[in-house]
């Protein structure tokens, strides 16, 4: 059998995203499958499934240990081997998909308010984390009212609270990645998810202060600049 | 001029950033050895998908702690046996990093942990697999390995497997893992990282025997050796670097060193996870204990 077939029949059954029946790479015979099915069936291919689920629930639970910390015990084993059995965990990079696991956790966690809280700000912090080390503050003065169209930034986030400081602020460009923010800057952030011309948003009546300190943080950033 | 392919180091062992920095003295090992990606993140990046970036901050700590010991490299995500491709982002990361801190060689495993996704994607298997010992494989990897030679301008090492799967598909003029490994390095010109942990794995789980496979190794090939320590579960031994060495690694050590001529250095594995649990006095006695068998092996031969 050539070597990508056999290579991604297995790598399918270690993953789980098939059973020995259902095989459908090309390539494979019936002897061949026959072969790869009893291969299921032995002590050592067990173990290396065992293996692969317990390395990839690792990863995961590296990428959201703030919020799994607030999950109890036997719900959190639940969550990890539920994101394991769609596919999740298995880069080594384990932030690359810790991001997708805290979506994926922010809908299993309406029981569980602080669990959820906990979440929305693990996800934020992730996302300005990601760009923090890159990020060089831009100056406030190259932001032309007529000529500037600006965007939320997809490193940035604002999260609600339910105690004192209300709204906080996620972006790269912050010392310690946040601040308490004002719902000035919450409404701002939230219109530009739709790209917009400045001089508008100065129609709308947000802030020229406003937008010059989302933008300096890195929490809006330059959609285009008209010609 | 010497008959090594590289200069003898000694006794290693690998960055690992929780650990104590006066670990990477002198006086208890002479080399260290870095797996690149520790210090690296994956970024989507363009066309390619993905890019591995190496952190600033967290090179620069590396190279505060052990910045003035030789260096070697001992990457995890080249994925060298993929069928469908092996993982390019690596390779230009190592680029990178050659030119910021040269290292003496390098090594990879083999094996593969990608498989072809849809389209052009590549998927995580999420854990490394063993290469089936198959003349296309000997051919994939000896031609890989070849360009990666060229590419570095220093020795480059694979590492034999530790796998828990039995009856393989195998081709009869390649055998098995050892027949697999002989072949490549013969062919590619490439040498040999024998982790003797894994040989004992491999022996425990197959019911082999460690010393006849380590006969069957083109000895003259390895260049580096691995030791670890690992633990049962559900009945295997586990390549699981989370304790000191079983005497029998040690005893396989003691057979293996008088026979390869060019080891240039022994590594005392540990995960990043265990490393802590361990503590550095017992990982010191592991280097220690490395060394003394190295020496004794040394002396012996002259």
């Amino acid at each position: 059998m050539a070597l990508i077939d056999f290579q991604t029949a297995l790598g399918c059954l270690v993953r789980g995203d098939h059973r020995a029946d259902r095989l459908e790479p090309v390539g494979l015979d019936d002897q061949e499958r026959a072969s790869l099915a009893a291969l299921t069936h032995t002590a050592g291919f067990r173990v290396t499934v065992a293996i692969q689920r317990s390395w990839c629930e690792g990863r995961a639970a590296r990428g959201a240990a703030l919020t799994l910390s607030f999950v109890p015990e036997q719900m959190r084993q639940q969550l990890l081997e539920e994101w394991v059995a769609t596919g999740g965990g298995t880069n080594s990079f384990f932030e690359a998909d810790a991001d997708a696991f805290c979506e994926f956790l922010s809908t299993r966690l309406d029981d569980f308010p602080e669990a959820l809280q906990a979440c929305r700000i693990e996800r934020a912090t992730l996302r300005a984390h990601a760009h923090a080390d890159r990020f060089e503050q831009p100056s406030g003065a190259c932001l032309d009212d007529e000529m500037c169209v600006l965007c939320a930034s997809r490193f940035a986030s604002f999260v609600r609270c339910d105690s004192e400081p209300k709204i906080l602020l996620f972006a790269p460009g912050l010392r310690g990645l946040w601040r308490p923010a004002s719902d000035a800057e919450a409404d701002l952030w939230g219109i530009l998810s739709t790209p917009f011309r400045i001089e508008h948003l100065l129609r709308m009546g947000h802030s020229r202060r406003t937008i010059e300190d989302l933008f300096t943080v890195g929490a809006i950033e330059i959609a285009q600049t008209a010609t | 001029m010497s008959m090594h392919p590289v200069e003898p180091l000694g006794i290693g062992l690998p960055y690992i950033a929780s650990l104590p920095a006066d670990l990477y003295q002198q006086d208890l090992i002479d080399f260290v050895e870095i797996t690149p990606e520790t210090i690296c993140r994956r970024r989507a990046s363009g066309r390619s998908g993905v890019a591995i970036e190496i952190i600033p901050d967290q090179l620069k700590r590396a190279r505060d702690v052990c910045g003035s010991l030789p260096l070697v490299v001992h990457g995890v995500e080249l994925s060298i046996g993929s069928a469908h491709g092996w993982n390019a982002s690596y390779l230009e990361m190592l680029d990178q990093f050659q030119s910021e801190w040269p290292f003496l060689w390098h090594s990879e495993h083999l094996g593969f942990q990608t498989i072809a996704g849809e389209g052009e994607e590549s998927r995580d298997v999420g854990v490394p697999l063993p290469l089936t010992p198959v003349t296309e494989a000997v051919t994939l990897v000896a031609e890989r390995s070849a360009a990666i030679i060229r590419r570095y301008g220093v020795p480059f090492l694979l590492e034999n497997a530790a796998h828990y799967l039995p009856n393989l598909p195998a081709d009869p003029d390649v055998g098995d893992d050892i027949g697999l490994m002989n072949a490549i390095a013969d062919r590619s010109g490439c040498f040999q990282l024998l982790d003797l942990h894994n040989v004992h794995c491999n022996a425990v789980n197959h019911t082999l025997d460690p010393f006849a496979a380590i006969d069957r190794t083109a000895l003259d090939r390895v260049v580096e050796i691995h030791v670890a320590g690992g633990s049962w579960r559900d009945g295997f031994w586990m390549d699981a670097h989370d304790g000191p060495v079983p005497e029998r690694v040690w005893d396989l050590l003691t057979y293996t060193l008088p026979r390869a001529r060019h080891v240039a250095g022994i590594v005392f594995e540990v995960f990043e996870e265990h490393a802590r649990t361990l503590g550095a006095t017992l990982i010191a006695e592991q280097l220690r204990r490395a060394r003394e068998i190295r020496e004794a092996c040394t002396s012996g031969a002259h």
